[in-house]
């Protein structure tokens, strides 16, 4: 595990130590962040330019001022693992949004995002057999955030940026000990914006209270992420707790909870007003509190063929005749729910949904 | 857990395998990459860059449409380019050009990523002389746009009455001030051109056939539809309004001298939407739509009937939940129009009422359309035409009627200026 000290020192140093002052030494080891090269137009090429992770890379071990977090509810990603770091810019914090999305962290310009996948690749170890696909910068610009997606390279020693994205035919070892592979498609730019955008604006979608407030392990210890992320001087003031934070979908909080909180976590980005699936009509946000809204005996009105003949989104106690299961079933392009990037399905998700589906009283129309 | 001491890459690239060795580069400058000229005698006139097919052609021009800058041209040369993936463009007032709708040719056939062929989110882009193929879903989608023009676009699905089909052809939702002119849809197993949910829209000089519905304007204000040709589909024409959207209102829309004829083919919409509802047969449909003038089309040869004044029926069209939704087409305005031929054999629900020999015009006894109610009555104009009652809210007879219960002026609705 990492040591205490480093965590305790993250932001500390990083006021100290600053960064970008002067251009990054070539090849430092732990060197720091150069934040201030996310703001240049072209971004780097390659991601160690930004010194975000200790030599070698592939450890994913932040230098100070990269600080990790995690979410609640996170989106389904073909079954990578995601590692997700904050980086601010020298002397300034977040602080919580007070917009309609009341919520939503505010970040200072030249903030960056980072969000690393991989898999194990023998499924059975993941762990000590990790392969580092992709990692994600969210780079809040003067204008708003700006996505970018670099790409690891085969021996895990560079990631290059690519824009219009990649495909990967994955060779690895099942949870049987079998060889099995598996498409894996890495999004392109437009692809990225698609999920973060909001009436065309984009937005951080796991960095909102109610994702954040949650448990996490800091130095083997459960600590309650707010006050740590408080701590470490990423927010300003200790974020006002939210009555219903959404739950990890796997624990053990109540079934409406849980598929609430999935809902939200895989589908509310697009699916709420505003966002890209806003004319579906659908608002699978964990708040919403009309039935119809988040799909219980809503008509499929413009699905076209991801109706797949049936009647409504959620026919309560019927998931087999409920349009949710379906399209979370489907790996036809037409049909699937989410549209992109996945490829393969979430079976947890479905089995989840459906449990919840079938708990559900009640008759449509 | 987000720190992990492991000795590595070597391990890894043991058991990874991936798709294209160490090459790391999507820039034109790899080696298999497609042509792209961005300056120089090869770049066309108006053009600010300018992409032909082959090599690794998806990378190469989607890419282009991300690296492209504002009000820029992206040209695209003839020939077939193939796409495993939706192709999407952002920018704003980009215009993306091909060589012609018969010359380049984006064929999605092998698509097995993204709902749609293209996906537009930009405001004020163009697209024009190309042609989208075997989508796997939707053909083209402008989503929630200010501006969008297609024109002299063809999209096709070349399987004829399949639906399995794409759903729909040409496709701007939630979208303001849209252009559709001189484009060719076929196939669409829902509706061939649908304006969805958008507002000040003009759909003119198109030609749609072979789909379920070959134009559907649905939940949408200030459309304007004229000069189209919709044959030999399921139904020509549908202007809808439907319930449980985000836009609410549907009305004033001018449907004029269109040629609506022949639209007979069973319907191979699939079950579950509400289109895979409409009776094969049927020239046009005003579905709880308000307001909308529909003059001057000529609707011939069309087997159910030429045009079906709708309320939205649970039982036909599936249930709803939605307080706010009126279910009534209200203040619409039928005359002057051309009648020839329709009603030779009326097919599905409406064959199934046991209407034999189909009228120029149905409507629904829904609704008592009385001349008090001037702010919901539907006026009806037709000299030539005759008219059916389907009682479908009563005992569900049918019989012809007397178009005297129309007998009003409505209000014209204006063009759309674009």
């Amino acid at each position: 595990m990492f040591p205490r000290s480093i965590y305790k020192a993250f932001f500390w140093v990083f006021l100290v130590a600053g960064c970008g002052e002067e251009p990054a030494s070539k090849a430092p080891i732990d060197p720091p962040a150069n934040l201030e090269l996310a703001l240049q137009d072209p971004v780097p090429p390659v991601i160690s330019a930004y010194g975000f992770f200790r030599q070698p890379m592939v450890a994913m071990i932040p230098v100070d001022g990269v600080v990790p977090y995690q979410v609640a509810s996170p989106l389904w990603a073909d079954g990578a693992e995601k590692e997700r770091f904050i980086a601010l810019p020298p002397g300034t914090t977040a602080r919580i949004g007070d917009d309609e999305e009341a919520d939503r962290w505010v970040f200072p310009e030249g903030t960056v995002i980072i969000k690393n996948f991989w898999f194990g690749m023998d499924r059975r170890a993941p762990e000590t057999t990790m392969r580092l696909m992709e990692t994600r910068l969210l780079v809040r610009s003067a204008e708003g955030w700006v996505s970018h997606t670099y790409v690891w390279n085969e021996s895990q020693t560079e990631a290059t940026r690519h824009v219009a994205g990649k495909r990967f035919n994955l060779a690895y070892t099942d949870l049987e000990g079998a060889e099995a592979t598996q498409l894996y498609i890495v999004p392109n730019t437009n692809q990225c914006n698609h999920c973060h955008e909001l009436d065309d604006v984009n937005h951080t979608l796991g960095l909102v209270t109610r994702q954040l407030q949650r448990t996490v392990v800091r130095d083997g210890i459960d600590v309650e992420q707010l006050s740590w992320l408080h701590e470490q001087g990423v927010v300003s003031g200790r974020p006002p707790v939210v009555e219903q934070p959404l739950v990890n979908p796997a624990g053990d909080a109540p079934l409406d909870a849980r598929a609430r909180s999935y809902l939200e976590g895989n589908c509310g980005h697009c699916h709420r007003t505003g966002g890209n699936g806003g004319t579906s009509g659908l608002t699978l946000l964990a708040r919403e509190t009309h039935p119809a809204a988040y799909g219980i005996c809503k008509s499929p009105i413009a699905a076209g063929p991801g109706a797949g003949g049936r009647t409504a989104d959620i026919v309560p106690g019927e998931p087999d005749s409920s349009i949710f299961i379906y399209r979370m079933q489907s790996t036809d392009p037409e049909i699937k729910m989410p549209e992109i990037p996945n490829m393969e399905v979430d079976t947890f998700g479905v089995d989840l949904i459906s449990e919840w589906i079938l708990s559900l009283s009640g008759a449509c129309q | 857990m987000y720190c992990r001491f492991i000795a590595l890459p070597l391990l890894c690239s043991l058991i990874f395998a991936c798709e294209s060795g160490d090459d790391d580069i999507d820039s034109p400058a790899a080696p298999d990459a497609a042509p792209m000229v961005d300056a120089g005698p090869m770049l066309p006139e108006g053009c600010d860059h300018f992409v032909e097919p082959g090599g690794d052609e998806e990378t190469v021009l989607q890419a282009a449409l991300i690296n492209a800058q504002m009000g820029q041209t992206v040209c695209l040369g003839a020939g077939t380019f193939s796409f495993l993936g939706e192709v999407s463009t952002s920018v704003d007032g980009l215009t993306v050009r091909g060589a012609g709708a018969d010359e380049t040719i984006l064929d999605f056939t092998n698509q097995d990523l993204g709902a749609n062929g293209i996906y537009v989110s930009g405001d004020g882009v163009t697209l024009e002389d190309f042609q989208v193929l075997n989508a796997k879903g939707d053909g083209i989608r402008g989503d929630s746009v200010d501006g969008i023009v297609f024109r002299r676009l063809k999209v096709i699905w070349e399987n004829d009455n399949d639906s399995s089909n794409g759903a729909y052809g040409v496709y701007p939702v939630g979208s303001t001030n849209v252009l559709v002119e001189n484009c060719v849809v076929k196939g669409a197993s829902d509706a061939g051109i649908y304006v969805a949910q958008s507002s000040n829209i003009l759909v003119r000089n198109n030609e749609a056939y072979g789909n379920v519905a070959g134009i559907e304007i649905e939940n949408s204000t200030d459309a304007e539809v004229v000069d189209n040709h919709a044959h030999d589909n399921s139904a020509g024409i549908l202007i809808f309004t439907l319930p449980e959207l985000p836009m609410k209102e549907g009305e004033r829309c001018l449907v004029h001298r269109n040629l609506i004829e022949n639209n007979n083919v069973p319907n191979f919409g699939r079950a579950g939407s509400v289109v895979s509802n409409v009776p094969g047969g049927t020239g046009a449909m005003i579905l709880a739509a308000d307001e909308t003038e529909f003059t001057e089309n000529i609707v011939r040869g069309n087997h159910t009937t030429g045009l079906m004044l709708i309320t939205y029926i649970v039982e036909l069209l599936g249930p709803y939940m939605d307080d706010g939704y009126d279910k009534y087409p209200e203040r619409n305005w039928i005359h002057d129009n051309t009648w020839m031929e329709n009603g030779a054999m009326p097919m599905s629900v409406v064959g199934d009422f046991g209407v034999v020999d189909g009228p120029d015009i149905i409507a629904d006894g829904c609704y008592d359309n009385v001349q008090a109610d001037e702010m919901r009555r539907n006026c009806v104009a037709e000299a030539g035409a005759d008219y059916g009652v389907l009682q479908i809210c009563g005992d569900l007879s049918y019989a012809l009627g007397d178009l005297s219960l129309f007998d009003c002026v409505g209000t014209d609705v204006s063009e759309i200026d674009l």
